[in-house]
């Protein structure tokens, strides 16, 4: 269950540079570094990373919290990310 | 060597220019047969350089009323070979524009007191009086990274990327300018091909096209041709024997060793299919620091290729009377150029190389770099530094001109590479390859073709590791003694220590895994010249 587990972003699977991403509308490109597949992230999903990026560690409440997010929004987001190796859970 | 394109000015002069002859003094501007030298000079300008358009077709005159317009853009849109120099009198400025391919490499230095702009490297680095290494490029080299920046391996000198606009100011500041408008081009409307056959059709007739527009341009010069066993360059010479009425000759450079890379039987039967004439070059002799002329090369700049190898060749087509040879560089990426591709490539452009560069992890970069060498390259503060410039043209095809030039100047035998034109990668944008790996697509893109193609030309092609690698053994005594006054070792970038006692045991099956033996390769040419040039390592 992702709730009673705290987040952790994989560093080599994301990449933010505040200028750039922020001439894209705050969306991003992230890498699943086990298949080099790239994962396109728009606004709200990029929130939930730079969260997670500066505050690792934080349990699904935490980031949802700070994210500003909807529940299930969140949830399914960083199921992808796992599934993609971008975010990982403790 | 053969004399480059060399301009050297005081910022003072520039400031207050006397006359225009006092600026054209400190220009040296070689004769070319082809692209052709340009010079035009008036009152309160001059116009200097090579210049030869594919498409549009555009004359002197147009090209110097749109540098007078300052219609850079429109310029660096041309698919064309140039490098052009504009001296506006009147703003006290000097303008510098290449094309978007890298044909005409523009380096470049400035210090407190001058400019120093050259198609040479070397010229500009000898220009530097205390040359320090760049360390960031200096590992990117060693990891063979392909990325067109601004940057050399020498923090002095520049490049000015290819479409892009170098302005320099006589207050000692100059700027780079990205000319290609990326959103024109991603916005111009494309077909979306519903089978690869049918991409395959359009390719093959835009390539046409583009063979014929090329072989117009040299109009009595004469040409000819690399081919191998694959289907890139053995495509580009059927379509000059279908439209050049002159005979030409391909030719194939072939080893015994390097047999997965191209076969002769299957060129042969290529060759005898479309009745060409083909001449075998071998090249069993040339690997890495193989000759003499090898550290010639290298002491005036390290790249990725192997120099003697590339210099016999084009030698051999020069003493053969031609002044152009048909190759089928940027063949691979123009297949890649799909829209999805080009898009994040664009949008995402530090994203991507960040990435593509930590996916190279896995070939073994840690067995030549220390961790100290691993955490300065992949440091993303680093990446964030850069300034990157779009282009619609690889990087890997481009950076390949860039890095060949000093060979194909020297002989005179000038590169014609139809694959490097941005409407065929419009076309590209177009293709259905979801789900096909890239090895792959061209067999599926061709395979209907056998009227062009032979049956042998559809195999897995292979590389020439099994020629390069002789180095390891055949030259190890260059590489331990190159390793054991290892600059970058000393400042703890690599491990030359650990390397030279493989090296001397015999223990090198290691160096064979991944691409540890091309990092090992571009270590040592880098450490080659640094320590022939003095060359100060932080």
């Amino acid at each position: 269950m992702l709730k009673d587990k705290k987040f952790f972003v994989n560093s080599v699977a994301v990449f933010f540079d505040n200028k750039i991403d922020k001439e894209n509308g705050w969306e991003t490109l992230v890498c699943n570094p086990v298949n080099s597949n790239y994962i396109k992230v728009n606004p709200e999903g990029y929130k939930i990373l730079r969260v997670i990026e500066e505050n690792p560690g934080l349990n699904f409440f935490e980031v949802v919290f700070k994210a500003k997010k909807n529940e299930d929004v969140a949830q399914k987001f960083l199921q992808k990310m796992i599934d993609e190796n971008v975010v990982f859970v403790q | 060597m053969r004399k480059h394109f060399y301009f050297r000015i005081n910022w003072r002069d520039l400031e207050k220019i006397s006359s225009i002859e006092s600026v054209i003094k400190n220009l040296h501007l070689p004769k070319n047969k082809f692209p052709p030298r340009i010079f035009v000079k008036k009152k309160d300008f001059f116009v200097a350089g090579y210049f030869v358009s594919y498409n549009p077709k555009v004359i002197i005159k147009k090209l110097v009323s749109l540098c007078r317009k300052k219609a850079w853009e429109e310029i660096a849109a041309f698919n064309g070979d140039f490098l052009i120099l504009y001296c506006d009198m009147k703003e006290n400025k000097i303008f510098v524009i290449s094309d978007q391919t890298g044909k005409f490499p523009c380096y470049f230095s400035t210090t407190a007191e001058t400019i120093v702009l050259s198609t040479s490297f070397y010229d500009v680095f000898k220009s530097v009086r205390s040359p320090s290494l760049d360390i960031g490029k200096a590992l990117e080299f060693i990891y063979r990274d392909i990325k067109v920046t601004d940057k050399t391996v020498i923090r002095e000198v520049q490049l000015l990327p290819p479409a892009t606009l170098g302005e320099f100011k006589s207050d000692g500041n100059y700027e780079i300018k990205t000319l290609l408008e990326i959103n024109k081009f991603m916005n111009t409307p494309f077909k979306r091909y519903s089978s690869l056959e049918e991409f395959g059709d359009v390719f093959l007739e835009t390539l046409d096209g583009l063979v014929k527009e090329r072989l117009e341009t040299l109009s009595e010069i004469n040409f000819s041709a690399e081919i191998s066993s694959g289907f890139d360059s053995s495509l580009i010479c059927y379509l000059l024997k279908k439209n050049s009425p002159k005979s030409f000759i391909s030719y194939c450079e072939i080893a015994k060793a390097a047999t997965k890379d191209t076969q002769s039987n299957i060129v042969k039967e290529f060759a005898r299919k479309h009745d060409l004439g083909v001449k075998f070059v071998p090249y069993d002799h040339f690997f890495p620091f193989s000759t003499k002329d090898d550290f010639e090369w290298i002491r005036r700049g390290p790249s990725y290729i192997q120099k003697s190898q590339a210099y016999n060749l084009f030698y051999l087509m020069k003493k053969n009377g031609n002044l152009a040879r048909f190759t089928g560089d940027g063949g691979d990426e123009a297949y890649w150029s799909n829209e999805d591709d080009l898009n994040l490539e664009f949008r995402f452009p530090l994203q991507k190389y960040y990435f593509e560069n930590m996916a190279l992890r896995r070939y073994g970069v840690d067995k030549v770099l220390t961790e100290k060498g691993l955490n300065a390259f992949f440091d993303k503060e680093r990446f964030r530094q850069k300034n990157l410039y779009p282009l619609f043209i690889s990087h890997s095809a481009v950076t390949l001109q860039l890095i060949t030039f000093p060979l194909y100047w020297e002989t005179e035998v000038w590169p014609m590479s139809p694959y490097m034109d941005t409407r065929l990668i419009q076309i590209a944008r177009g293709i259905p390859s979801k789900g096909e790996e890239k090895r792959d697509l061209k067999q599926e893109i061709w395979k209907g073709k056998d009227d062009i193609f032979t049956e042998g030309q559809f195999r897995e092609k292979g590389g020439t590791e099994e020629q390069y690698k002789r180095f390891l053994t055949e030259k190890k005594e260059f590489a331990i003694s190159v390793l054991k006054s290892s600059l970058l070792g000393e400042k703890g970038w690599v491990k030359s220590s650990e390397t030279v006692n493989d090296i001397s045991k015999g223990k090198i099956q290691t160096y064979y895994e991944g691409e540890v033996m091309g990092y090992l390769i571009n270590l040592l040419e880098l450490e080659y010249f640094i320590q022939q040039n003095n060359v100060k390592v932080p």
